[in-house]
């Protein structure tokens, strides 16, 4: 498909020379440095306390002794405890469905990109009528309403006798991380220079080796960065995951809920518990924030 | 399919008479020189897979639309009952129109918002990165998570909105120039997820936090491409800053934009979590979506075809987007 980002006049021709952006700001802010700075300052921090706040209120309440956290009004300061993480950990197997969730997003991700990256290649690099038929139906196929499908996926799981195994939801996520994956390294492989692959044709490489050996180490870097995308999709689905999962199979964000009792809502424990589903995507989508923007705004920029 | 009938004799000819020597692994490897085979061979599984995990579960889905089917029991084929017993039911309706309430006025505000947030963070700041990286937390932050903090913020008795309100309250400080001690001649604050208006707020507020930053970032990536010597340009011919965004930004980042937002259209109309957390549907199915009308139905109840045709009526509106792409992807080019 062609990228609406390729109507726009090409960059790099309108701008030969490239000037330090940041000269331009912190000049008018030196001349006008009363109301826009103090202005600036309040926006950034609004917005900061906009994104951040809710996260903080839930992190601070894992780390809330019961009598700091039911009080009204709200407590701001209190001595932080660990007690709910102890509790959390040790009176319920929440490792297994810390594993769990672990287990599933490495199947659906392994199979998503073995099928995904071939098609992807096969759908920018041959521009066929089919493979632009099958172009515009996986990206339809990315629209579909996950509860159009999730009765007859319950009924196929039972029917397979997979229901209540990790195989369910790893089969459901692979049907819906298939045709992203594909749709997005579809646009990475149409950005490669068709001139590379053709030089190498020229120099006698296969078809096949071109792919292998020239086309896949460039999009590398945009393969991780979509996997991780998928991985976060994968990480955090709670939808079919409920439906699916039994109480042994549970991924984590269902387990979470499951100390939502009919009687008492463990609040302390979700929050732990919840803190602790997020650390580690939170610290590698952090870590690797670049690559994540890449994936994130690939299929509307180029 | 021209390629299949040209290359194929050229590739059997060239090894014909070394046939014999070459290896199995070489065969295969000789064969995939062939374009067609080579993007069949490339294709094929994930097709296969596509089909079999989307395509049959959907055919199945409105089979089962078409049929009386509970957990558990066959079902028979009883037409259109189930399409029509929804229709004649008001909660269908209030679903179909809370969706769309909820989709367009939760869109609008990502649109808008992450439109400014974008600019926002364009600018050069002190703690730019860090802000950035904030602006991506609910993005990361699984769901489920996310909308329980917002659960227990919007908690009717340890709101901490609520206590911060009351906190204003006691302290006498207005709130868009409204001093609440005067409207609120004692304090009660608001049941943010028991009133029907405010719960339908609170969803959208909830979906919007969570969507926004896919606007801000992508819109973000848009307006890096913008030459910086179009604004000078500008400068030179005095416009202003709105100007400058209405003529210069606003036409430059037009297509990211129409691609961010239906993408982010299609994910809110089909949104179920934010919705399932915080009210389930509630107070008085006044916050269902089609989407949890179709769980609850289908799931909750365990009535399997009315579930399904209670799905099914997202498809129309989503048909439009389909046609709308279409159009669009054929007027963009020819690729």
């Amino acid at each position: 498909m062609n990228m609406p980002g390729k109507s726009h006049p090409s960059p790099s021709l309108l701008r030969p020379i490239r000037r330090d952006r940041t000269l331009a700001p912190v000049r008018s802010a030196r001349l006008a440095f009363t109301w826009s700075v103090t202005a600036r300052c309040v926006l950034v921090i609004l917005v900061f306390l906009f994104f951040a706040f809710p996260i903080y209120w839930l992190v601070t309440l894992s780390f809330k002794a019961d009598t700091d956290a039911w009080v009204i009004p709200p407590k701001w300061t209190f001595a932080p405890t660990l007690a709910h993480y102890q509790k959390l950990i040790t009176t319920w197997p929440f490792f297994t469905y810390y594993l769990n969730s672990f287990i599933v997003v490495c199947g659906a991700l392994f199979v998503s990109v073995l099928l995904g990256v071939p098609l992807a290649y096969a759908l920018a690099r041959f521009k066929w009528r089919q493979t632009r038929n099958i172009s515009f139906i996986i990206l339809n196929q990315l629209m579909m309403p996950p509860a159009a499908v999730v009765v007859p996926f319950y009924l196929i799981c039972r029917q397979l006798g997979i229901l209540q195994t990790l195989w369910a939801p790893m089969l459901v996520y692979v049907a819906f991380t298939l045709p992203f994956i594909t749709w997005i390294m579809k646009g990475f492989f149409e950005s490669v220079p068709h001139d590379i692959e053709e030089a190498a044709l020229v120099d006698g490489a296969g078809n096949f080796q071109v792919l292998w050996h020239i086309v896949l180490p460039l999009v590398l870097g945009a393969l991780s960065s979509t996997t991780l995308l998928a991985a976060i999709t994968i990480w955090n689905e709670f939808f079919f995951a409920l439906v699916l999962t039994g109480t042994t199979t549970y991924t984590a964000p269902v387990a979470i809920m499951g100390l939502w009792t009919q009687y008492t809502v463990y609040w302390g424990s979700i929050a732990a518990g919840g803190v602790l589903i997020s650390l580690p995507i939170v610290i590698v989508g952090l870590i690797v924030q670049r690559h994540l923007v890449t994936g994130l705004t690939f299929g509307a920029v180029k | 399919m021209k390629s299949t009938s040209q290359s194929v004799p050229t590739a059997t000819s060239d090894t014909l008479e070394a046939g014999a020597r070459l290896s199995f692994g070489r065969r295969i490897g000789l064969w995939l020189e062939n374009e067609a085979v080579l993007g069949y061979v490339l294709m094929v599984p994930a097709l296969l897979l596509i089909v079999v995990f989307i395509a049959y579960p959907f055919s199945l889905g409105v089979w089962m639309s078409l049929t009386d089917k509970l957990v558990g029991t066959p079902g028979k084929f009883v037409g259109l009952a189930n399409f029509a017993k929804l229709l004649r039911s008001e909660i269908f309706y209030q679903a179909a129109w809370n969706t769309v309430v909820f989709t367009i006025a939760a869109t609008v505000i990502k649109g808008v918002f992450g439109m400014w947030l974008a600019i926002l963070l364009n600018r050069k700041f002190r703690l730019a990165r860090f802000t950035r990286a904030t602006v991506l937390l609910p993005f990361i932050v699984p769901t489920v998570l996310s909308g329980l903090a917002w659960l227990w913020m919007f908690d009717a008795t340890f709101s901490v909105f609520n206590w911060t309100l009351k906190w204003m309250w006691q302290m006498e400080i207005s709130v868009f120039g409204m001093a609440l001690k005067e409207n609120w001649g004692y304090f009660r604050g608001p049941l943010w997820l028991g009133s029907p208006a405010l719960a339908m707020f609170s969803i959208i507020l909830v979906n919007a936090w969570r969507g926004l930053p896919f606007f801000a970032i992508t819109l973000l990536a848009g307006l890096q491409t913008v030459p910086p010597e179009l604004y000078d340009a500008g400068d030179i011919d005095g416009t202003n800053e709105f100007q400058k965004f209405w003529h210069i930004t606003l036409p430059l980042i037009k297509p990211i934009a129409v691609v961010v937002t239906v993408f982010s259209f299609v994910v809110t109309f089909s949104d179920f979590q934010v919705v399932y957390i915080l009210t389930r549907g509630g107070p008085h199915n006044s916050t269902h979506l089609l989407a949890t009308l179709a769980y609850q139905l289908g799931m909750t109840s365990g009535n399997l075809g009315e579930g399904a045709a209670a799905a099914l009526f997202m498809f129309p509106i989503l048909g439009l987007v389909i046609l709308w792409q279409l159009f669009y992807l054929r007027r963009e080019g020819s690729d």
